[in-house]
């Protein structure tokens, strides 16, 4: 009876402790499922978000690098898919007997391939980019550890024709310098992102195809002929005279294409990084030098377009000496003339005769001319690192300013300012800017064009035509004779400006910068050309020196005009070594 | 009336089904999923794996058969030499095991490798049935003189387990030791102490733990702090889990298994793989599954004839219920990372086999619910 209570008792107790028991699981049930509930349907989003993070990665495929082409769709600059060479030292055996082989097939020095093969690394670069047979040859020998890579090579068929101005590009193929640094963004073309898929350890599997590239181009405004044909003329002038530097720049005066910069000392944009950083650059826009006579052009200008003088007027030109603010000016040569027209202070470049000119202007109307002409600022030609050169503002000059900078003294300009302003001359006074890249090409579509802007009237058409006419006058009876074509028309002037010892604030007899600025033909001007030859040996004036580099490029062109090209651009290529040359045969 | 030494026929009608049924559905939900856990892996012994957990099955399936015709009075009897003998393997264990991943679970044997852990839990229900059922204390609860000695029987293989360092196992021995000392009765007074003192003693332990376990607890609260390290496992579970949404990503599809984010996919993690492919549907159904299954062990409790049967039904019923909800909701962030497997589900032998002994067990103190003896 006892016993039956007890009993009853405990199956009561039981009950209970196994209703705690399920309790505690159905909480534990209820907490699991509402967590879940949570994480599966509130949250899903947010979660299949991270998944997809988590193995999608992006993959840039960037197109090959664009073309540089000239103006008639020739190359300059191309994209030559090529191979990098590299070990996995780590993963070598043979050492010595591997950096035998490739020093051979790769013709490397054995010491400098054994030191890369030594580096306790799991990769090393050998040799980025080598040609396709010493590829083929070396890959046939199956090394174990050494293997390739497809990289991109920037090649310029030309070798080192126009390369200042096309620049270069690392070994990553951006652009460093030049069109290529400048225009680096089009030439790169559009990065192409594809989503690919990656496991946990970060391997993509499901590799997404390449794209098929789009192809960029970059038309320039370079004429490979006429820029061949201003190196020829610099390169004789440069060999002849062994100046510091010497270029050729060719601009259409109605566009402000530039059809020709020719640079020396040149580089190869090949081979940049055996070039000193002094010669990568484009002296046309980083040389700031002195025009010296070749300025009297742009004060002429200024003087007829403002009536202060006319061609005919005469100026008195002192004997060769004149005194001003206690300086004495004298002539070039020490040439003394008396009074003559303009057509002859011009022609023969007397420099008192200019002075009178200057002092007829007046400070304020003379830089205020030289100011629209472009003097002073940067032209905004598409080539990078363009300085501005120097025109002080008339209020801060001194009393022997103004003389001075009459016959293109004081005053500081680029090769591009000039020829800017040489080729506002030569449209009817209107000035167009200077430029180099013409269109940009997507698959032979326009992609991008070089938009002018408003061309600026710098002085009066015909104060711009009676110049031209002064110019033409120097060439047949002047300084600039040693330009002269028989049967054609040239107008030019010639520079020569001293080079100013800033040691001894004087100017020094035996370093000068020759120039030639020309305007062809005289009669309906199309070019604008300028020749700047720096410190030529020997012999200093202008007339000499540079004189006939523009005659030689003018000659070369003229002929070349109206008439079929003679003979066919021949490219000469040594691919094992990656030199390249170019000549018309 | 009922005689449970009847003919087979009998003992047919009296067997178990709807648990057997229950347990084979979800050894085979684990197989499928298993193999969709491991059929894109690299390793040929990693594919075959759905394979080696079938064979535990029919093994495993063997051992149920056994234990369910075996009395388990019969199996209470050597109680005591049973849980000696595991607890010596456990020694070995720490003497002789293989290391894998930095603990020692595993014993080599003719090169069968066997987790004397797992076979713990099911001997150390038999051991505390034995000491619960002999304390002639029916009328009154138990107090701490009575739960000295059942407490020093589970803390011992718990320290040796804990020692592996396999914390998870540890845990479930001493979650198995409440439930049945609950079941068998305890004095408020000291159940009301257990509580008090756990609650003092939870910082003491915490300052013995090893840094990477309590990183693990760490990382429950905020695993965001160390997406990499700690936290990666809780992360990646909970992206796959989430990601599998209402539907899921359809069987054999999911993403962060096959592309390896998923850590242990095949063992403790496989909730997340079977929650990333069929979704919030698929993951109620398996806790519908676990939860009948578990009510189906609380029937047994409730039928058994004697105090013996209920205790062990008691204890088998814990440790099934703590293993499903714990293995889940450390799968879902809810609990520190500890190495325990889903039951019947994740891959593993020695966990197959003891769950299906334990299962066995049931089946016989079912059948015998109308004996008379």
């Amino acid at each position: 009876m006892h016993d039956e209570m007890i009993t009853a008792r405990s199956v009561r107790l039981k009950k209970i402790r196994l209703a705690v028991f399920m309790l505690l699981m159905f909480a534990g049930f209820g907490a699991v499922l509402a967590r879940l509930f949570d994480v599966q349907m509130l949250h899903y989003k947010r979660y299949v978000d991270y998944s997809k993070n988590q193995y999608y990665q992006k993959v840039v495929f960037s197109p090959t690098r664009g073309r540089i082409l000239d103006r008639n769709m020739e190359t300059l600059a191309m994209t030559v898919p090529m191979k990098s060479v590299f070990a996995t030292p780590t993963n070598m055996e043979n050492k010595a007997g591997a950096a035998a082989i490739i020093a051979r097939e790769l013709g490397m020095d054995y010491r400098s391939v054994r030191a890369r093969l030594e580096k306790k690394a799991h990769f090393a670069w050998i040799r980025r980019k080598v040609g396709d047979a010493e590829y083929e040859s070396l890959r046939s020998r199956g090394l174990r550890g050494v293997m390739f890579v497809d990289e991109d090579r920037r090649f310029y068929p030309l070798g080192g024709v126009a390369s200042r101005v096309l620049g270069f590009c690392g070994l990553d193929n951006s652009g460093l310098a030049g069109l290529e640094y400048l225009y680096d963004k089009s030439l790169a073309g559009e990065q192409v992102t594809l989503i690919a898929q990656k496991d946990a350890a970060g391997r993509i599997f499901q590799y997404p195809e390449k794209p098929p590239d789009s192809n960029f181009d970059l038309v320039s405004t370079i004429d490979v002929r006429t820029q061949y044909d201003a190196e020829k003329a610099v390169r004789r002038v440069y060999d002849r005279y062994r100046p510091k530097s010497a270029l050729v720049v060719v601009m259409e005066v109605r566009t402000g294409d530039l059809l020709a910069v020719a640079e020396l000392p040149g580089m190869d944009s090949n081979d940049y990084a055996s070039y000193p950083t002094s010669s990568q650059r484009p002296l046309t826009v980083t040389q700031a030098y002195e025009p010296g006579s070749t300025f009297k052009i742009f004060v002429s200008a200024a003087a007829i377009d403002s009536g202060a003088a006319s061609p005919d007027e005469k100026f008195d030109c002192e004997n060769g000496r004149f005194e001003m603010y206690g300086k004495t000016f004298k002539e070039a040569k020490n040439n003394k003339y008396q009074i003559m027209p303009l057509w002859d202070v011009f022609a023969k470049s007397s420099n008192i005769g200019m002075i009178k000119v200057g002092q007829k202007l007046g400070e304020k109307r003379l830089y205020e001319s030289l100011r629209k002409f472009g003097f002073g600022e940067r032209t905004g030609v598409d080539l990078p690192g363009e300085i501005t050169g120097t025109l002080r503002p008339y209020q801060s000059w001194s009393g022997s300013s103004l003389p001075s900078v009459s016959f293109g003294q004081e005053v500081n300009t680029t090769p591009i300012q000039l020829v800017a302003a040489l080729s506002a001359i030569g449209n009817g006074g209107t000035s167009v800017r200077p430029h180099l890249m013409k269109r940009i090409l997507k698959d032979g579509r326009v992609v991008g064009e070089h938009s002018a802007p408003e061309p600026k009237r710098v002085v009066s058409r015909s104060a711009a035509e009676q110049v031209i006419r002064m110019m033409r006058y120097a060439v047949t009876n002047g300084t600039g004779k040693m330009a002269a074509i028989p049967g054609y028309d040239i107008a030019g002037k010639t520079g020569t400006a001293q080079k100013f010892d800033n040691e001894r604030r004087v100017y020094m007899s035996d370093r000068a910068i020759s120039s030639f600025a020309a305007l062809f033909p005289a009669n309906a001007p199309e070019y604008a050309l300028l020749v700047v030859v720096d410190e030529p040996m020997g012999a200093g004036w202008g007339g000499e020196v540079a004189a006939p580099v523009a005659r030689d490029v003018i000659e070369a062109m003229t002929r070349r005009n109206g008439v079929p090209a003679e003979g066919q651009l021949k490219y000469v290529v040594d691919w094992k070594n990656f030199r390249a040359a170019a000549a018309y045969e | 009336m009922d005689d449970y030494r009847e003919p087979a026929g009998r003992w047919f009608s009296l067997f178990d089904w709807p648990l057997l049924f229950l347990a084979l559905t979800l050894a085979l939900m684990g197989v499928v999923v298993i193999y969709s856990a491991t059929f894109a892996s690299e390793g040929e012994a990693m594919r075959r794996l759905y394979l080696k957990q079938l064979e535990w099955n029919l093994y495993g399936l063997v051992v149920l058969l056994f234990m369910a015709v075996l009395d388990y009075r019969f199996v209470e009897r050597p109680g005591y030499v049973l849980y000696a003998v595991c607890v010596a393997l456990l020694v070995a264990v720490l003497v002789h095991g293989k290391l894998v991943s930095g603990s020692k679970r595993w014993l080599g044997f003719h090169g069968l490798n066997f987790q004397p852990s797992e076979p713990m839990k099911f001997v150390l229900i038999i051991a505390l049935t034995k000491y619960f059922n002999n304390l002639r204390v029916a009328s009154r609860e138990m107090g701490f003189k009575q739960l000295a000695i059942p407490a020093l029987l589970t803390l011992v293989p718990a320290a040796l387990i804990a020692k592996q360092p396999d914390l998870g196992t540890a845990v479930v021995l001493v979650a198995i030791f409440f439930a049945m000392a609950l079941v068998n009765g305890v004095r408020k007074k000291t159940l009301l102490t257990v509580v008090v003192g756990l609650l003092v003693l939870v910082p003491v332990m915490w300052n013995h733990m090893k840094d990477y376990q309590k990183n693990r607890v760490l990382a429950v609260m905020d695993p965001s702090s160390d997406p990499l390290g700690t936290g990666y496992h809780t992360i990646q579970s909970k992206i796959a889990i989430g990601s599998g949404g209402f539907f899921g990503k359809g069987l054999f599809r999911g993403t962060q298994s096959k592309l390896n984010f998923l850590p242990e996919k095949h063992t403790d993690f496989i909730f997340a793989v079977y929650a990333e492919e069929v979704g919030f549907v698929g993951v109620f159904l398996l806790l519908l599954l676990y939860l009948a299954l578990v009510l189906r062990m609380i029937d047994v409790v409730v039928k058994a004839k004697d105090p013996m049967g209920a205790l062990m039904a008691a204890g088998v019923s814990a440790m099934f219920a703590f293993h499903f909800l714990y293995n889940i909701s450390m799968t879902i962030g809810l609990t520190p990372i500890v190495g325990i497997p889903l039951p019947l589900f994740s891959y593993g032998g020695s966990s197959l086999l003891t769950n299906y002994a334990a299962i066995g067990i049931l089946i016989s103190i079912r059948a015998r619910r109308f004996r008379h003896d």
